[in-house]
């Protein structure tokens, strides 16, 4: 599509210009967010109909944490088909399908392969609640009011929900692995 | 082993580099078409709300005059109740919107609402008591439970979920109950093949007709396991691999 042609679509509407202005800056990372974290949902079609709900919305829209308000939408989108409440443990298969990145510094401290692994096996203990809340966090960058956005409550129970997540996940991935050392 | 890293930082570890910057308008003619996509959805959409406003009149006005108007038949005439196309998931909302927080549960032969009381006190009581609620058909097929009464479906374009199972649906409810209370039971890692027997035996058990059971994906170490996934409108029961977590082999 050539720039411009938007503004055709309904003759240049303020919340046209708007919602293709929050696609532009948002679209990516909202993709990525749905190819993540939910592996095998459409990541195009969830995409699509989260910004023909934030077109409706988009008054709605807080400002300064839009990208947390897209991603709220486009994690609703997943959930509210025939099929999802099925593929809710299937956090786990997002995490079995993940590679370390190259460049990242976890890769000179000796951790990849079985701490990778015990870490799998722990994440895979937790329920989908836990291992949701852990990845938007770890994987998106969430807190707070942003986490509480997508999760649809209050910042305190947001970090709360964190916090007791983080805390089950070093108890499953210390059964698994450590023996002699710990800290609680 | 000891592990003196926090998991969590383990995790952040795991997150992909993509690319999430802001793109310029045509820069990605894939991200550009999606837009296009959704716009376009937007505009029919609007087309579509207009064009079932005007058939909701003419149904009702040919239905006042058929029955005379009695303001129970009245009341029934202002909704349509209809049976999802898939009867074994409800969304469970915390407020009369499409698209809001939601909380998605497997449905048994109990009414919906009942099923959405129970599982919102349970696990998400900071939505506070459920108020009177009704339950719609939403447009992905599966039941919506929303705080209101009859008049909240229609205000969100929705039918009325016809909550009486129909014999198909009884039995579909029915080869679900059958196939993951047993697998549950198990309580362990079953291979694909055990998982496919076992919901073969239930769909054979309660007498559904025309549906399939798939093994699809690839089974490997780190996905050994067999899940189940009901694609009702196929009538096709997948097996699905899973990581295993229980332990064990």
């Amino acid at each position: 599509m050539e720039p411009g042609l938007i503004e055709e679509h309904d003759g240049g509407g303020r919340s046209t210009q708007a919602v293709s202005q929050l696609f532009y800056e948002h679209a990516r990372r909202v993709h990525g967010y749905v190819r993540h974290h939910h592996p095998g949902v459409d990541a195009d079609d969830v995409v699509s109909e989260t910004f023909v709900i934030a077109m409706r919305r988009v008054a709605e829209i807080t400002a300064g944490a839009e990208a947390a308000w897209l991603i709220g939408v486009a994690r609703n989108v997943v959930r509210n088909t025939a099929r999802s409440a099925r593929r809710r443990q299937r956090f786990v298969e997002a995490l079995v399908n993940t590679r370390p990145r190259t460049s990242n510094e976890l890769a000179d401290a000796d951790l990849l392969s079985e701490h990778v692994e015990s870490l799998r096996t722990g994440f895979g203990r937790l329920t989908p609640e836990d291992q949701e809340v852990l990845l938007l966090a770890a994987w998106e960058g969430l807190a707070g009011r942003d986490l509480a956005i997508v999760l649809g409550t209050t910042a305190e129970r947001a970090t709360d929900r964190l916090y007791r997540a983080r805390r089950r996940l070093r108890g499953h991935v210390r059964t698994d692995t450590d023996t002699d050392s710990e800290e609680s | 082993m000891s592990l003196t890293v926090d998991p969590f930082d383990i995790l952040v570890g795991l997150r992909s580099d993509d690319d999430v910057s802001a793109l310029e308008p045509g820069s990605d003619a894939a991200f550009d078409a999606l837009l296009a996509r959704a716009l376009d959805v937007s505009r029919s959409a609007g087309h579509s709300r207009r064009g079932n406003r005007r058939k909701r009149r003419i149904f009702l006005g040919g239905l006042i005059v058929a029955v005379s108007g009695t303001a129970g038949t009245l009341a029934w005439a202002l909704t349509r109740h209809e049976h999802p196309v898939d009867p074994t998931t409800i969304s469970c909302n915390q407020v009369a919107e499409l698209f809001q927080s939601q909380l998605v549960v497997v449905r048994t032969a109990e009414d919906p609402v009942e099923t959405c009381r129970r599982a919102e006190a349970s696990q998400v009581p900071e939505w506070g008591p459920m108020p009177p609620s009704v339950a719609c058909l939403l447009p992905t097929g599966i039941a919506g439970v929303f705080p209101g009464d009859e008049n909240t479906c229609a205000e969100l374009g929705l039918a009325v979920l016809d909550t009486t199972l129909s014999p198909y649906e009884a039995k579909v409810l029915a080869m679900e109950d059958a196939a993951t209370t047993e697998i549950s039971n198990r309580n362990g890692c079953l291979e694909p093949e055990a998982v496919a027997d076992i919901v073969r035996r239930a769909i054979d058990s309660t007498q559904l007709d025309g549906w399939k059971v798939e093994i699809v994906g690839d089974y490997t170490k780190a996905q050994p396991c067999g899940g189940i996934e009901f694609v009702v409108a196929d009538r096709d029961a997948k097996i699905l691999p899973l990581p295993n977590m229980w332990g064990g082999p």
